[in-house]
């Protein structure tokens, strides 16, 4: 086992990004326009505070510039590094070299940025300046300082694991991905009830009042400081990302993943999840304005589009799913165990839907909904079960049916099964009012669990959500049948490809008589 | 050592290397031999480990690459047929880095950079960018980069690309040097008259099947049973060709030059008493001898086996 100091002080990627990003003509311009800027922040600080102002909107100034620097800027470095390495080859270099994965994901997250660290750092001391000019408590510079770390390391591995995944033939657009998937992951992941797995809008939150170390929240029923909550839930994702990336490190074509860290994923995000919405009152949790239906949806919401994430990224497609056939074949193991990434998607979806089915529950009765509306909770999230079983068979089977073209044809299927039939019932509402539409509206699963649970001032949400149910299952009761018929086209077809004719050796011609 | 134990490679549909075997022994220079899309580079990377096998063993010098990765890989120097390189580096600090990915211990680099540098002659390159070198300079750079950390297999993908006739020679020579030193070399290139003076033997890659591997000579062997031998004299042209003619080994005969070129279905013992009989019937021969058959013809007889 690579000890800490092996890995970060003798670590050859991160002496060649010291070597690279830290030449003289590069840190110089970098470091002198923070400085300038910093120092004006100080010096504009100083002045607020010397005529009997107050220098808070300055301070705040300052944290979004050490944001840019760090979060924004750093991972951008991160996955432009990783994307460089992997189109150059120089990633399969570092692959081939003894050094482990650990070393090469530690010295890219640290290597790479370190012009961006340097700059963070240099901000530090005007950082203590403005603050203690502002009187914000000591405790919560150093609380702040504690939360853009955390911050950055997610950021990165995040950085790191999407540029890592992205095919090769579109790493010139992992930095657009990259920037989309760090929009969804910081801002929408910041919205209620699941503020805390990003610590970013807490984060400005403290920052707009001028940190305020006493707020507090509570997790599974507990008062805590929002920092600590962030914490709880950030740094076990991290260790996720951490896993993910070191997979990714070491094997080019296999998913971040491997299917029981899936399913501990999901497992944690949810228990978490419900964690911050238990024994609480909706009201006072920093969740205000939802209302306990609200909650519970959001929450649903969350793990049902993590769900489909998760299953969609794990679905192989059919060369993966061959591979995964003939590899097996060989071994005389039959058929392929789930846990294999090269398995069909079968088991995963089936246990992602239960659990989904078992969190949404949970999370419904944790939010404390009326018990009245708990079995339409509980609807919806059957509702979402299904969808989830629906998306997931769909997805294999449409690869394993139509391969290169799988993709696109899925992406027809899901517009026209879930789109569609948002469209037209919404057009339908808007003229003739909700009733009948609501049905149209309930084909798709996104109105079968929003309209149950939110009752919408409809008094059928039942109906709706009990026709969505049906049509989700049937879906995927077809789903199923076509899934298993591709799956035995394609193990009979790279069975039958294994007895082709196979291009003949070479033999010796017999000597001819002379 | 390398031993390939039915090696498959599938890209999706395609099988890009099909049940593949082979044991390369040490001190042995390998030429792996193919048309475009044949599976050199694909049987290089997975040998390599950058490549999952749908299935099949690959051991090096007795290290099972799919379980103990890591430790096979300190044996094993891989330079593909790209150029990766950091462009924002300096040549020394691409090579300590990869001198330090290595555990090559800290006051030993230098040493070893310079020895490396100067053997493919880019001592002088020392501190220039890398970003500044030429594609042919490149290309000796991750010769050296290769070569560093002192493996016992090396795997080369077309390292001639790109090269100078300078460069070739040295790459010649660096090969020489490493087949002597009891390593195990694998070489893959379309230069085939190069490949054949350094090879001690050959395979034969088509559509992901090695269609023949060995020694060159028996290939050859194997491909032919009537070899090409010629003879040079100073007179007695018309006598030659009676007794040529008339010998039942002798097949067709043609004139490249001043050398009489013909097919002969014997072996050297033959050969010797067609000589002596040459000689005995008064024909002043200068010169007489099998002709060797170069890479690039068994190539060609083996393509066009194949087609037929």
């Amino acid at each position: 086992m690579m000890s800490l100091t092996t890995l970060v002080w003798d670590n050859p990627i991160l002496v060649k990004f010291v070597r690279s990003r830290l030449r003289r003509q590069q840190v110089i311009p970098l470091l002198t326009v923070v400085l300038l800027i910093a120092g004006a922040l100080t010096w504009g600080s100083y002045s607020a505070v010397r005529q009997g102002g107050d220098a808070n909107l300055v301070f705040v100034w300052l944290v979004i510039l050490q944001g840019v620097l760090l979060l924004v800027i750093g991972a951008g470095q991160v996955a432009t590094a990783i994307a460089q390495a992997r189109e150059t080859g120089m990633l399969d270099f570092h692959r081939l070299s003894p050094q482990s994965p650990a070393a090469l994901v530690v010295g890219f997250a640290l290597g790479a940025p370190i012009r961006e660290y340097l700059a963070y750092i240099l901000t530090i001391p005007f950082f203590i300046l403005i603050g203690y000019l502002c009187e914000v408590p000591f405790l919560a510079l150093a609380l702040l300082v504690v939360g853009f770390v955390v911050l950055a390391a997610f950021n990165y591995l995040l950085a790191m694991t999407v540029s890592l995944s992205v095919p090769a033939n579109s790493l010139r657009s992992a930095g657009a991905l990259l920037g989309l998937v760090l929009i969804l992951v910081n801002i929408l992941w910041a919205l209620p009830p699941v503020t805390f797995f990003t610590a970013l809008p807490l984060f400005f939150t403290q920052v707009g009042r001028v940190v305020d170390v006493e707020m507090t929240y509570t997790f599974f029923g507990m008062p805590m400081s929002g920092f600590l909550i962030s914490l709880l839930h950030q740094a076990p994702l991290i260790v996720f990302l951490w896993f993910a990336a070191l997979r990714k490190m070491r094997h080019e074509r296999l998913p971040g993943l491997s299917r029981p860290m899936l399913l501990s994923l999901f497992v944690f995000v949810g228990l978490v999840s419900i964690g911050d919405v238990v024994a609480t009152d909706a009201v006072e949790s920093g969740f205000s304005g939802l209302g306990t239906e609200g909650l519970a949806l959001s929450l649903l919401m969350q793990q049902f589009f993590l769900a489909l994430f998760l299953v969609l990224s794990v679905t192989p497609n059919a060369g993966q799913f061959l591979h995964g056939v003939r590899y097996y074949r060989k071994l005389g193991i039959w058929p392929v165990p789930q846990r294999s990434d090269r398995a069909g998607n079968l088991g995963v979806v089936l246990v992602v839907s239960l659990l989904l089915f078992v969190i949404g529950c949970g999370a419904a009765y944790a939010s404390g909904i009326s018990d009245d509306s708990l079995p339409l909770a509980w609807l919806a999230a059957g509702v979402s079960a299904t969808a989830v079983l629906t998306i997931g068979l769909g997805a294999q089977a449409f690869y394993l049916r139509f391969r290169k073209n799988g993709v696109t044809y899925f992406t027809l299927f899901v517009f026209l099964a879930w789109i569609m039939p948002l469209i037209i019932g919404l057009l339908g509402y808007s003229t003739t009012g909700l009733g009948f539409w609501a049905l149209v509206m309930c084909f798709s699963p996104l109105a079968g669990i929003f309209i149950p649970i939110t009752g919408t001032g409809y008094e059928h949400g039942h109906v709706s959500g009990i026709f969505s149910l049906g049509v989700s299952f049937t879906l995927a009761l077809i789903l199923l049948g076509m899934y298993v018929r591709a799956a035995r086209s394609t193990i009979a077809r790279a069975i039958a490809a294994e007895e082709e004719q196979r291009p003949a050796p070479i033999t010796p011609p017999t000597p001819a008589a002379v | 050592m390398i031993a390939v134990r039915d090696l498959r490679v599938d890209y999706d549909d395609v099988c890009a290397v099909r049940d593949i075997s082979l044991e390369i022994a040490d001190g042995e220079i390998f030429g792996l031999i193919g048309p475009n899309g044949a599976g050199k580079t694909t049987t290089l990377r997975a040998l390599a480990g950058l490549l999952e096998p749908t299935y099949g063993d690959i051991l090096l010098n007795g290290i099972d690459i799919s379980t103990h990765r890591e430790e096979a890989v300190r044996t094993l120097g891989f330079m593909p047929d790209s150029t990766p390189l950091y462009e924002d580096i300096t040549v020394e600090e691409y090579l300590d880095l990869f001198a330090a990915s290595y555990g090559i211990a800290p006051g030993e680099r230098s040493a070893a950079i310079a020895k490396y540098l100067a053997l493919v002659d880019l001592a002088e390159k020392r501190k220039a960018m890398t970003a500044g070198l030429s594609r042919g300079m490149k290309q000796r750079l991750l010769l050296a980069k290769t070569l560093l950390p002192e493996p016992r297999i090396v795997l080369l993908d077309e390292p001639a690309s790109g090269m100078d006739p300078h460069g070739r020679a040295l790459l010649r020579d660096i090969l020489r040097q490493l087949g002597a030193e009891g390593r195990t070399v694998i070489i893959s290139s379309h230069i085939l008259v190069e490949l054949s003076e350094f090879c001690t033997s050959v395979g034969v890659m088509q559509r992901g099947s090695m269609v023949v591997s060995g020694q060159v000579e028996e290939i050859a062997a194997r491909l032919t049973e009537q070899r090409v031998w010629w003879v040079e004299v100073l007179e007695g042209e018309m006598p030659l060709l009676e007794m040529l003619d008339a010998h039942p080994l002798v097949g067709s005969v043609s004139r490249e030059g001043d050398a009489y070129v013909f097919s002969f279905a014997g072996g050297r013992d033959e050969g010797s008493a067609l000589l002596a009989a040459l000689v005995g019937a008064g024909i002043r021969v200068t010169a007489f001898g099998r002709r060797k058959e170069n890479l690039e013809e068994l190539f060609l007889k083996i393509g066009a086996k194949e087609v037929s």
